[in-house]
């Protein structure tokens, strides 16, 4: 139960994260390219995919399929998202954030959400999909081994 | 681990697949290949933002004196994108360590981003740009100031 409330809210967010960007790439360049942090040559490549790699864990954690990738990569965005925004605030730009489509700025909260994702994405880590889950539907025996890893 | 290692790179392959697919079949609206060319040459700033920032640090019109003398947000000055190149146009009158907001005649003006581009050229670390511009300012019913700048005045 408490696995599938974590992958709940984390599906929430990335859902929410992606709608507002997947058909605006241009847009998320330019939010990207405003952190300063990345090559102009990246740039086109995150911005093309980041928006589907929100759209594709949101799937994933809603549906419970893959479940530990998808746990292992939430953490590790909020991990970068947390040094991009970190960095962002460090230095005192005033930018627009790309998290949620448009509008938002980079903020304290925004760290904070971002932060968070590296959170619940650990828990559900160490807790596996549960047993409402694609994953234990499709190889009981290994959801349940993954409380003893 | 190395199963979340696999399922992992899984999701993120199907991403990639699926924006560069979905932007393929769109037309290419943003090239994977080329690198990426900003609009904007600086961080862009809302009208609400502008309006934050207004009255605490200097802002630059970014337009042509005739312009400007038409019309400005109060308390800018003009430094025209068409000056940069003259030595008169020397930055040491402004705090290197101020924050800077450059405008012109609004998104598809590109004066400011010429502008901003010289500033942070010169050594200003924060500068922003405004791209919603004078015309943004003067339908938001903003104060506004007519007449030259006080410091070319006779120019």
């Amino acid at each position: 139960m408490r696995s599938l409330c974590v992958r709940l809210v984390l599906a929430g967010i990335w859902l929410v994260a992606a709608q507002g960007k997947l058909l605006e790439p241009v847009q998320m360049a330019q939010s990207i390219s405003n952190y300063r942090l990345l090559p102009d040559w990246l740039i086109p490549l995150l911005a093309l995919s980041l928006p589907w790699l929100e759209l594709v864990l949101g799937a994933s954690l809603l549906l419970g399929g893959l479940t530990g990738g998808a746990a292992a990569l939430t953490a590790g965005l909020g991990v970068g998202f947390a040094g991009a925004m970190g960095s962002a605030l460090a230095r005192g730009l005033d930018i627009e954030c790309g998290c949620f489509g448009r509008g938002g700025h980079v903020s304290v909260g925004g760290l904070i959400l971002d932060l968070s994702l590296v959170g619940l994405g650990a828990l559900l880590w160490n807790w596996g999909p549960g047993p409402w889950s694609l994953d234990a539907r499709w190889a009981p025996a290994q959801s349940d081994s993954a409380h003893k890893q | 681990m190395r199963e979340r290692f696999w399922e992992a790179l899984s999701l993120v392959t199907l991403a990639v697949l699926l924006g560069l697919g979905v932007n393929q079949w769109r037309g290419l609206p943003l090239s994977p290949v080329q690198p990426f060319v900003p609009r904007y040459s600086a961080p862009v700033l809302t009208l609400a933002q502008v309006r934050e920032y207004w009255g605490k640090v200097p802002f630059l019109d970014a337009r042509e004196h005739s312009e400007y003398s038409l019309g400005h947000i109060p308390g800018a000055l003009c430094l025209p994108a068409s000056r940069l190149h003259l030595p008169e146009q020397a930055w040491d009158a402004i705090d290197r360590n101020l924050t800077l907001v450059v405008y012109c005649d609004g998104p598809n003006c590109g004066a400011s981003n010429l502008v901003a581009s010289a500033a942070m050229t010169a050594g200003f670390k924060s500068v922003y740009l405004f791209p919603g511009g004078w015309p943004a300012w003067k339908a938001a019913r903003l104060p506004v100031h007519v007449g030259p700048d006080p410091g070319k005045a006779e120019k």
